[in-house]
Parts: C-alpha cells; structure tokens; sequence
C-alpha cells in the first residue's frame, strides 16, 4: 500500500472497494452485537489500507457512530420496523424490484434475474435461498465478490476489465435506486442508524458508478 | 475561531486573530483531528488535493473549511490581510454542505509501462447538481438541459439526469436555472455575496472585485481590487458582474477565460459586460468603463449609492438590480428579465407555459366559466421555457427587457379563455379555445369529435354522444 506516496495500485484499490461493499452488506444484515462489532473492524481496516482519502469515508464513519451511540436493542428494533414488519407504515424493504419495477416497467422476477444471470456469468452462486437475488445484500455481496475477483486478476497483472464491465452492470443500477431508497428510509428511521448507513450506501454506490467508469476508461477501452 | 497559519512574515498579533503559528506547515499540512478546528490560515501555494485529502482523512468537508492563500497578497497590509480572512469567514458560514453526488472524482493512472497497475490517489472537482426538492424538472422545465454545453445533463422522465464525468463544472446551469435549483456547493450565490459583503465591511477605502475562472491562475491583485473565483466567466450573466456594485464595491471587472475548455467562454462573458455597461448606463451612470472595467484600473470611483432589498446573485437577482437602479428601460438580448405576451388567436388555453414556468412568472387561474393566464413580469427570468414547450407556434412571445415602466405595472392578465361546459353534467371540459383546435383536427369525424368536446372527462366513459 503506498498511499502515503500519493498513488495505489489497482489491486489495492479494488481490495478497498470489496471491503466497503462487504461492511455495508453486514449493515442491512440482522444487528446483534458480535455483527456490530464485525462492522466496526472492518471500517478500522478499511481505515488502515486508506479509506480516508476518498469521498465516502465521512458517511461510512458517520455510520459507525451513529451504530456506536445507539443501544443493539433500539438498532434491533428498528431493523424490524423498517425491513421487516414494517410497523406504523415504515415499511422499506432493501429490494431493487420495490424501489424500480415503474420505472424499469417490469416485474420482480425481471429484476431478479438480471441478477442471477450476473452471478451465473461471473462464476458465482447465493448460497442461501433465505433472500431474493435482487435484495440490497445480495447485490453488495456479488459486487465485493467482483472486487475481490479484479483485485486477484490486477494482482496477477491483468487488467481486470471483464470484472469491471461486470461490476458497472451493477452499480449504473444502484445509482437509479439507492438515493431513492435512502431517502425513504431517512424519512422513516427513529434510530439514526439506518439513515446513516443508507447515506453511506447512496455516497459509495454513487462514487462507484463514476469511479468504475474512470477505471474502464483507464483500462483501455471505453466503457459502454 | 482558531486559524492555523504558516506564515511567519505578517505580524499575526496586529491582526487581531486567533492564531495558532506552524512555520512551514503549507508543505506537509497536518490537521489534528477533532471538530474544535475553526479555520485555517495558508500562504504558501501548497498542493490543494494533497490537502483536500488531509482534511477529509481528518474528518472535516474541505469544501467548508476556509482556506486563505497569501500568495500575492501584500502581506504587510493588515486590512488586505484581514479582508482576505474575513472573505473566507463568510463564506464558510454560508457553506450549504454537500453530498456525494457534488462531487466528481478524478483519477488518473500513473503514467508508467504499467499504468494500469496503480492510480493517483482520488482527488474531487465539485459539479452542480440538481436539488430535486425544488428542480421544476417535473413540470417539465429544462433550463439546464438546454444551456449545458457538455451534454451532461439530460430530461428523463420528468428528472434531471446529470453525468457528473462529463460535467466540465463551468457553472452555467447554475445562472440557467430560474429558481436556483443546480447547486455547486464551493460556487453558490449566498457564498459569492457573502464575500462581497465582507470585502465592503473590511475595507475602509473604496474596493473592485474581480470575476474570475476558478479553474485558471489567479490573477494577480492590483491595490485595491480583490479576486472573486467563479466556476468559468462564461457563466455570469449582466446582474451577477452588477451585483458587487449593490454591496459597495466601487468597480467590477472579469478576467478573461484561460482555461481552454469552455470555447465561448471569452464570448460570452464579453456580451455579459456589454450588458452590464448597457444597462449601467439606462440607469444612468456614464463612467461604466470604469464601474465595469476591461481590467484593474489604478484609481477607483466612488461606490453607487443604491439600496438592494436581496442580493443581486440571488436566482431572481435581475429583479434585485432592477429595482435598485430604479427607473430604467433596457432592451437587449442580454438582458435577464423579460415580458411575456400570448397572442390569444393563436393560443388553446393547454397552459402549458404556465405549467413549466418555473419562477411562477405565468400562472393560470380556472374558475367555473374562464382560465385565466397572469403574467408577472418582477419574477420573469427571461430562460424562455414557455416559449420552447408552448406547442402552439407564434403563441408565446418573449421580449428580453428591463423595463421599469412594465415592472411598475405589476401582474397583469394575458389571455382569458372561455371554458366549455359538460352537456351531460355541466362540467368543465376544455378551453373553447382547445376544442376548437380540436375541431380543426378531426373535421371529418364527427362522432369522437362531439364525444371529445361536449362531454367531460368524467361522464365521457359513461355517455354517447350521436
């Protein structure tokens, strides 16, 4: 890592972008204290190979106080509230399909199995059938996994293109829906801690979709 | 408010700052942690992104901390010193905050055999971008959309969509926008008029602001004038170079563009200052070579004695300038104020103008028996939506004017159409206006023709007309 020397290397880089997709996947995931404390050493790691330079640190930490000021039972019940039970109307599942099937004019199932066509082009499979494919979770899951893939082809001198290409076919959709979708839940949450960590998603997925396409473009091609 | 400086030729105590003095400081820039820090105090030409980035690992938004570069700047003077601080002290205290979709990253391989092995650490231009709380993009406005000379903003489904990459930041959108709806966090209007409103505070002499491109080398000051940074002169129109003078600077002038990347930059800014001399002028000031000059003259005149209710880079700012220069009448193609008419032979009543007027300009009023469109000519723009969606040609006409005689009129009605009434339920159907158009249409057949325009929209799934 030679972020101190002013530049980083692409498998670096693309290590960093994993563990941010993977941290923010465990914040949609059920709290309970040993999850909360995965996620703050995680940030700390992610702290430690350089997190800080790029535009989506602040969010990210603001996140992680918001889960450190707030009791695992109030976070817990608020999970319910807004991804579960959806008690007093506050209902926001983290699911592709409920925030763009108008607009995409199609059904679920479209959105679904845009993604597992991804996940089957790209060598990959759910290993639990508990959420949709298209669930905020999974889709950070197999973005972290795309990551991890470039990182390794970069590590071995590759230009990792055919990950990145991958990659862009989700983050050009988390951009059309993640804003929105953390609006709502900002609009819904009485903890502080969902706003928080769907603020960090919008200001990371947003980074994402330019980053990536500066990446495509630095690899040689341009992107589509 | 606690500065760190680095400068150990300006004698801080006289001053009259809270400083904490770093020698050295601008080349290895080193920001404690916390969120007692205030400001930051710089006179070195230090690396901007390396700081930006230190800022940000530190926790702190770079675009709300105030930097002040001394570089060029008469160090021995204290008032030029203290207005220098005090600028970006109001600035900071007007910073909207910002978000990620502001901010641009740019990261460029490093040029090697390898270069696509490792990349320079990310470094962010901030670009306008849309707040969609109040962005009239639903109703149909694309003020932005068609001023932008990047193609980086486009109309889809009724929001804006903005390619923050192939955003140039030149800011014209910004201006464009009638109600102030494109944001630049580092450029926006309350900024720009904070700082003059500091620099006429901190100046006991008369002062001249000079309008320049963010993105080129600051040029360097003449004694009396102080630097104003603007995305790309090519974005200020005529009350934006006059609104300085509302607050007390004597003169205003715009450095040219330098940056090569907005081609009509140069022009535009020149027609901006023709403008701005024309209408100095109809408002009779006769030295505007020197209120508005080509460059930092060496003496300054007087500031004009005007009273501005509201700052002249306020989205209505035309408005604010207009009504300070009191009795004038300016005719241009410049001018950003305009008088809307509808020529009611030609108009259907769809109100379709009144709809997309995003500054509320035009605004139709339905009662039982007639629509109503007023047209209220202090707001009015002159961005020319209601021409661009009217779909009935030669309708809407736009005459770009400051006119006092027309503001002292106020609102005033354009066009009032008949409504026509349900046969079936008494309920409005259209304009008389529209069903004749329609009628026009389809001459031949008379069935849809009765169906469409003697019932309403209710009672038309329901009822027969033969």
């Amino acid at each position: 890592m030679s972020v101190e020397m002013g530049s980083l290397t692409g498998s670096d880089l693309a290590r960093i972008r994993q563990g941010c997709y993977r941290v923010l996947a465990a914040g949609y995931g059920r709290p309970s204290p040993e999850r909360t404390g995965q996620i703050g050493a995680g940030l700390d790691a992610l702290e430690e190979m350089g997190l800080g330079v790029f535009s989506f640190a602040q969010p990210l930490r603001s996140w992680d106080h918001a889960l450190a000021a707030v009791a695992p039972d109030a976070v817990a019940t608020e999970y319910v509230r807004l991804f579960g039970s959806g008690m007093d109307g506050a209902l926001c599942p983290p699911i592709e399909s409920q925030h763009l099937g108008a607009n995409l004019a199609g059904d679920p199932a479209r959105h679904a199995g845009r993604i597992e066509d991804l996940m089957r082009r790209s060598g990959f499979e759910a290993r639990s059938d508990d959420r949709p494919p298209d669930h905020l979770i999974v889709e950070l899951e197999l973005a972290s996994a795309l990551c991890a893939s470039e990182a390794t082809a970069r590590a071995r001198g590759d230009s990792g293109r055919r990950w990145l290409e991958s990659q862009q076919e989700l983050v050009v959709v988390f951009a059309m829906w993640v804003p929105g979708f953390a609006g709502t839940v900002a609009e819904r949450d009485q903890s502080g801690v969902f706003a928080a960590l769907t603020a960090a998603t919008t200001a990371f997925v947003l980074h994402e979709h330019d980053l990536v396409r500066v990446l495509l473009e630095a690899s040689g091609e341009d992107p589509q | 408010m606690k500065w760190i400086v680095c400068s150990d030729r300006v004698a801080w105590a006289e001053i009259g700052l809270d400083v904490v003095e770093q020698p050295g400081w601008c080349r290895d820039p080193v920001i404690p942690d916390g969120d007692d820090l205030g400001f930051i105090g710089c006179e070195e030409d230090l690396n901007r992104h390396h700081f930006e980035r230190r800022l940000r690992a530190a926790g702190f938004d770079p675009l709300g901390i105030p930097l002040v570069r001394l570089s060029g700047v008469d160090r021995a003077s204290r008032n030029r010193v203290r207005a220098r601080v005090a600028v970006a002290s109001a600035r900071a205290a007007v910073f909207p905050g910002s978000g990620p979709e502001h901010l641009k990253p740019v990261m460029p391989p490093v040029v090697s055999r390898r270069s696509f092995l490792s990349f320079r650490l990310p470094a962010y231009r901030t670009v306008p971008h849309p707040d969609a709380a109040i962005c009239g993009a639903a109703d149909g406005c694309r003020a932005c959309v068609d001023i932008c000379p990047h193609g980086a903003l486009d109309w889809s489904r009724g929001a804006i969509d903005h390619d923050r990459l192939a955003c140039a930041g030149c800011g014209r959108c910004i201006t464009a926008c009638p109600i102030g709806a494109m944001v630049n966090p580092a450029y926006t209007p309350a900024q720009l008029q904070a700082e003059v409103v500091a620099l006429a505070s901190n100046s006991a002499d008369p002062f001249g602001v000079m309008l320049h491109c963010a993105r080129t080398a600051v040029p360097g000051a003449r004694l009396g004038w102080f630097n104003m940074a603007v995305p790309c002169v090519g974005m200020l129109p005529a009350h934006w170079i006059l609104a300085p003078l509302l607050e007390g600077a004597a003169a205003v002038s715009v450095a040219p563009c330098g940056c090569g990347q907005e081609l009509d930059a140069s022009d535009r800014a020149a027609a901006a200052v023709t403008g701005a001399r024309d209408w100095l002028r109809a408002a009779g000031w006769e030295d505007t070579a020197d209120r508005v000059a080509d460059s930092p003259t060496e003496s300054l005149p007087e500031p004009i004695e005007v009273d501005a209710s509201r700052s002249g880079f306020d989205p209505a700012g035309a408005g604010v300038v207009a009504a300070a220069f009191g009795q004038v009448v300016w005719q241009s193609e410049s001018a950003p104020m305009g008088i809307v008419t509808i020529d009611d032979e030609v108009c259907t009543g769809c109100e379709m103008c009144a709809t997309v007027c995003p500054s509320n300009a035009l605004v139709s009023v339905a009662t039982e028996e007639s629509l109503t469109i007023t047209f209220h000519p202090s707001v009015c723009t002159a961005c020319g939506q209601c021409l661009a969606r009217c779909p009935e040609a030669g309708a809407v006409r736009l005459r770009r004017t400051v006119d006092a005689d027309e503001l002292a009129v106020g609102g005033r009605s354009l066009v009032v159409h008949t409504l026509a009434s349900c046969i079936r339920c008494d309920g409005t159907v259209a304009p008389q206006a529209a069903l004749d158009r329609i009628a026009g249409l389809l001459g031949d057949d008379a069935t849809t023709l009765k169906q469409v325009t003697l019932l309403c929209l209710d009672c038309r799934g329901t009822t027969m007309v033969f």
